[in-house]
């Protein structure tokens, strides 16, 4: 169905159900309002006078029939005009789908326009909070990497309808890994050989006249058994627990007072339980899935998400285990993502973490999708050592002795180790982590010093990626490694960045800036 | 060195509250000579950040490398940040009122990673026109993706 159209493609409608998906809360609202506004005054206009019986005294017999035709005649009032809202509405919502565009057009009196440049699309999205699903219906998100633009969404579409336009879109914006940007390397040798590793091989773009198909290959999937016991055993649930214990306690101690305290303790049940709330809602039925262009990842109870992660656009993958989750084994992998603009806000935080809660198995196979050039072993190896290790052993330099005297539990494990791919840093006695950071992806390195670590000849390497969970440094190393390790960096970026920038969309300039 | 100045009158007249309350005698007089703990300090600190200026303005450096720029600055915490040319998205110069009448400015260069990384306060403004130009030529010549 097509508007006013300007050459171009067609301008389509969302689904008709959209303003009610969106504005049911308002109609609740107004209705009740409303109601409650006007059977007031119709039940004074019956009865007479303006003392209105209270509800218990009031018999609907004696109203006559007249009052419920005239009640019944408003609401159908109410609802007619719902409807004609409803109805301008949707019929003023159109969007456009063009070779270099997505474009939302909306609103009836303030007309908005809103569009995001294809090329600058980092990510679609398809999220399905309660209402629309039980309806069948689907919003497509577009994540651009514009600084400052908002993302654009088309909210609602039916389900198979997002779906076949996302996959459409993902081909034709080529969204894939650097995996086969890379021309034989002459210079880097292990590089080459990591090309023939698992994650490699995707086509780069698909032709426009292949057949787009979900081609989604499951990974893995966390049983939501595991991500319960995973959101008991954190520090968050013991203190809960603590406060509900305490709770009984206090009131058993001192019944007096007790009741008092309660209201003290309420805003702290009320957050924690917030915090493991929305653990188990973004991590339950956690699906990782192997698409072309990267990852996706499908999670939610009643808000199912599905979304993108492209491979190429993971800056540092982090793994890390706090100290509760040791005695069962299970990990936790997040990845700091490029450029979501600033309004995604919430959004990146939901989309950095590929594994809420796994196996030390399932983690490899994690890692081996997010950093496809990485050689199998040398992930394992440096995945072993980063979690497991402790002192100057295998590949990981750490900090020197002298790091005691600023860091006495944890020195060390305080380290990195620099293959030709990757820089791996870890860091955590208790709660175990190890980074990761390819050295493409560097964005700046700096070295900083203490007065306290310049007396014992320590230093601090930062190395900088974009904004996300996943944070690299390594703190207290010896000042000539740290020299070291810094210049390796800035020689390995700038290397490993000639080799990588195959462009994957046409180099131009203007676009370029992501 | 200025900020430094306006941050130790900040913090001085923030701690000292109390001790202006004491000395006065709404609070009992007793508690004076402890209250007159936290302004001294901000006062001492404060007073050590302004003298030590001029030291920190001559700690404060830039190298044009052939991949890179360093920029170093810090007197007690020192640091070093290394910024690759084609990871700079864009660089800014902007001028304070105070900078404006010593004709200076201050170049900052913004990568996708968050935070000020590499700002060279107090650079001549010809100097800082520049490094602008030549840091955004040397950018888009070594433009990386992300």
């Amino acid at each position: 169905m097509t508007g006013a159209v300007p050459p171009g493609p067609p301008w389509h409608r969302v689904h008709p159900l959209t303003p009610v998906v969106k504005g049911w809360l308002a109609m609740l609202v107004l209705a009740g309002a409303f109601l409650n506004i006007v059977v007031d005054d119709l039940l004074g206009a019956y009865l007479g006078g303006p003392d209105v019986p209270g509800s218990q005294e009031l018999d609907p017999g004696a109203l006559g029939g007249a009052f419920w035709w005239v009640l019944a005649g408003l609401l159908a009032l109410l609802l007619g005009v719902f409807a004609a809202v409803v109805l301008v509405a949707w019929w003023f919502t159109r969007y456009q789908v063009t070779p270099e565009h997505v474009r939302v057009r909306s609103g009836v009196l303030f007309r908005q326009e809103r569009q995001a440049r294809l090329d600058r699309v980092q990510a679609i999205d398809i999220h399905r909070p309660l209402l629309p699903r039980l309806l069948g219906l689907a919003e497509l998100k577009f994540e651009v990497a514009d600084a400052g633009q908002s993302a654009v969404s088309l909210a609602y579409l039916t389900h198979p309808q997002a779906r076949l336009l996302r996959s459409e879109l993902l081909g034709r914006i080529g969204l894939a890994g650097p995996a086969t940007a890379v021309p034989g390397p002459a210079g880097a040798p292990g590089a080459a050989g990591a090309a023939g590793g698992p994650g490699a091989g995707p086509p780069l773009r698909r032709p426009p006249w292949a057949p787009h198909g979900e081609e989604e290959l499951p990974v893995l999937r966390v049983p939501p058994a595991r991500l319960i016991g995973s959101v008991s055993a954190s520090g968050s649930a013991v203190v809960l627990a603590v406060l509900l214990a305490a709770a009984p306690a206090a009131l058993l101690l001192d019944p007096v007072g007790g009741p008092g305290v309660l209201v003290a303790w309420l805003p702290g049940l009320i957050s924690f339980g917030a915090v493991l709330y929305r653990r188990l809602e973004q991590g339950y039925d956690f699906r990782l899935l192997r698409i072309p262009e990267g990852l996706r990842v499908r999670y939610g109870l009643f808000n199912v998400r599905s979304q993108t992660v492209p491979t190429g656009r993971i800056q540092a993958v982090g793994v890390d285990q706090p100290v509760l989750w040791r005695p069962f084994g299970w990990y936790r992998v997040r990845v700091n993502v490029a450029g979501y603009g600033a309004s995604a806000g919430e959004e990146d935080a939901l989309r950095s973490t590929l594994l809420p809660v796994g196996t030390l198995p399932e983690v490899r196979a994690v890692l081996a999708l997010a950093l496809p050039r990485v050689h199998d072993g040398e992930l394992t190896a440096l995945l072993g050592e980063g979690l497991h290790g402790l002192g100057a052993q295998g590949r990981y330099t750490t900090s020197p002795r002298r790091a005691r005297w600023v860091d006495p539990l944890v020195h060390r494990r305080t380290g990195f180790a620099a293959t030709d791919e990757v820089l791996a840093v870890r860091s955590g006695r208790l709660g175990r982590r190890t980074a990761v950071l390819p050295h493409e992806k560097t964005q700046s390195v700096a070295v900083s010093q203490g007065p306290l670590e310049r007396a014992l000849g320590l230093a601090d390497v930062h190395l900088h990626s974009t904004p996300g969970p996943v944070t690299v440094l390594v703190p207290h190393l010896d000042t000539a490694d740290a020299r070291a390790l810094a210049a390796a960096q800035a020689e390995h970026a700038a290397g490993a960045r000639r080799l990588a920038d195959g462009p994957h969309r046409p180099r131009d300039p203007q676009q370029e800036r992501a | 060195m200025l900020s430094a100045l306006a941050g130790t009158l900040f913090w001085t007249a923030a701690l000292g509250w109390p001790a202006v309350l004491a000395a006065t005698g709404i609070w009992p007089r007793a508690l004076l000579p402890w209250v007159l703990v936290p302004p001294a300090v901000a006062l001492a600190a404060g007073g050590l950040s302004v003298l030590l200026a001029p030291r920190r303005v001559r700690a404060l450096g830039y190298a044009e490398r052939g991949e890179d720029l360093l920029v170093r600055r810090g007197l007690l915490y020192q640091r070093v940040t290394v910024i690759p040319y084609g990871r700079m998205q864009y660089v800014d110069v902007s001028v304070s009122p105070l900078q404006r009448a010593f004709g200076l400015a201050t170049v900052k260069l913004h990568t996708a990673a968050v935070g000020a990384h590499a700002e060279i306060p107090g650079v001549a403004h010809a100097e800082a026109s520049r490094l602008r130009e030549r840091l955004t030529a040397r950018g888009e010549a070594l433009l990386a993706g992300l």
